[in-house]
């Protein structure tokens, strides 16, 4: 009887919980989510990067199939592909045309390794967005010696821009 | 009574049922078995809890000499991976042999490596003491994230996350211990340790400029018995005449190595001991040196304040 009993139990207890979990499984899956509407920009924008150093291969890059790890630009989570040997110390490198800018916030992630020689250094990166000879965005990202040059600018931007279009 | 015996029986029930519930997350962990603790340390930044992560070696043994012992077949036989130094750490090659014997892959963290070439004349040897500089070591942990990668494809993306952290605390250290070295006049900047194990860091860091950047030290590359090993009258005799000639204010003992030759040395020479330096293994767990950052850290801090 007691042996009985304690089946019983145990049985509602498992069958219990087995029912509560399934019922949240439907609930979940009847709940529709909506994916917002992103306006994008329709202004014509142009992204620089100037950085203070030359980029070298960089020992302490992340080995994989993808990247050499030397240089990472991402708009608003995409990536943005640079090659390495175009970024020269002082010399802006140019994406005319930049796609993927939205109404709203947007933000801009950037990576870079200096060279190792240089460690004892402090290096930076700007970053500008011009819409023609305007800038929209114009900030610099620096590093500590010897680390990597690594940050994300947040701006905000507007489907159109018509201050500036004389 | 009776009702405290049921509701005891019950509570033992959904006890075991949670139990193997658990059970079943924990099995889902790899098991790498790695021959030394630096080894050990790099696949614990890179894989976190995916994996059960096992030294063969325990902190302060010698894998120079080490000889595997019946438990240590065991602890090969669980592993899903092995993973070895390479260019002849391991003596007579145990880390290599206990995989084989079990039958389980083996990835060899050095490869691709470009080791230093010590000795002379047809006696060269390759250095396997690579992890004592950091732009070595992120060639270990990306040959190591490759591996595990390959093994365990659905959590690649974390391990290289976790990689990519690991690689900047690197390139921090890298750059750490540079300016900490700048602290000594490079005349000053002369270490002698026990065995040569320091080759790398002395490159690196541009230490023993007098003996073309390499460690200066009277028992050879390995404590074993092969070749370029060991400790000969010549060694001993370089190594006093290079104290003597550089006027190095301290020597170091090492902490896998008995220190008897170096106190005789120092004694001879009347240098001090400048203190113990992690070499061929890191430190016991809640040492300062438990973790390679840790016992790079202590060993340049010990190194600067003994020779600036």
């Amino acid at each position: 009887m007691r042996f009985i009993l304690t089946i019983i139990i145990w049985v509602v207890i498992v069958g219990g919980l087995w029912s509560y979990s399934k019922q949240r499984q439907i609930v979940e899956a009847s709940i529709v989510r909506q994916n917002p509407t992103i306006a994008k920009v329709e202004d014509v924008y142009s992204l620089l990067l100037t950085p203070t150093f030359s980029i070298e291969p960089d020992p302490f890059a992340l080995q994989t199939e993808n990247t050499d790890g030397a240089v990472e630009l991402r708009l608003n989570g995409i990536t943005i592909p640079v090659d390495a040997d175009s970024l020269r110390r002082g010399k802006p490198w140019i994406l005319d045309k930049v796609g993927g800018l939205v109404e709203g916030q947007n933000e801009i992630y950037v990576e870079a390794s200096p060279p190792i020689s240089e460690s004892d250094l402090e290096h930076g990166v700007r970053v500008q967005v011009l819409k023609g000879e305007v800038a929209a965005v114009d900030s610099t990202l620096w590093s500590k010696q010897g680390s990597l040059v690594s940050g994300t600018i947040h701006f905000e931007m507007k489907a159109r821009d018509d201050q500036h279009d004389h | 009574m009776a009702r405290t015996r049921i509701l005891f029986l019950v509570w033992c029930m959904v006890v075991l049922t949670a139990g193997s519930a658990v059970a079943e997350t924990v099995g889902a962990r790899l098991k790498v078995v790695t021959s030394t603790t630096q080894i050990a340390d790099f696949v614990r930044q890179i894989m976190g809890d995916r994996a059960e992560v096992v030294s063969v070696l325990a902190p302060g043994a010698d894998p120079h000499t080490y000889q595997p012992t019946p438990d240590d077949v065991k602890i090969v036989l669980q592993a899903d991976i092995c993973i070895e130094n390479g260019i002849h750490l391991e003596g007579k090659s145990w880390m290599a042999t206990l995989a084989k014997d079990a039958e389980k892959p083996l990835v060899t963290a050095t490869a691709g490596l470009e080791p230093l070439h010590i000795g002379s004349g047809d006696q060269t040897i390759m250095d396997p003491h690579a992890w004592f500089s950091p732009r070595n070591v992120a060639l270990y942990v990306n040959n190591i994230m490759k591996a595990v990668s390959d093994f365990n494809p659905e959590n690649s993306a974390e391990y290289q996350a976790r990689t990519k952290l690991y690689l900047q605390q690197l390139r921090v250290l890298d750059a750490w211990v540079r300016e900490q070295v700048n602290q000594i006049p490079p005349q000053r900047r002369i270490l002698v340790t026990t065995h040569d194990a320091f080759n790398y860091f002395c490159r690196e860091y541009k230490f023993n400029e007098k003996n073309d950047f390499l460690s200066i030290a009277p028992v050879g590359w390995s404590t074993g018995a092969e070749v370029g090993a060991g400790i000969t009258p010549e060694r001993r005799k370089m190594v006093v005449q290079s104290i003597r000639e550089s006027g190095a204010p301290a020597i170091f003992v090492e902490t896998t190595i008995n220190p008897k030759q170096i106190r005789e040395i120092a004694q001879e020479t009347g240098v001090a001991i400048g203190g113990s330096l992690y070499s061929d293994s890191m430190g016991p767990a809640g040492s300062a040196g438990e973790t390679y950052i840790g016992m790079m850290r202590e060993n340049v801090l010990l190194i600067v304040n003994a020779l600036k």
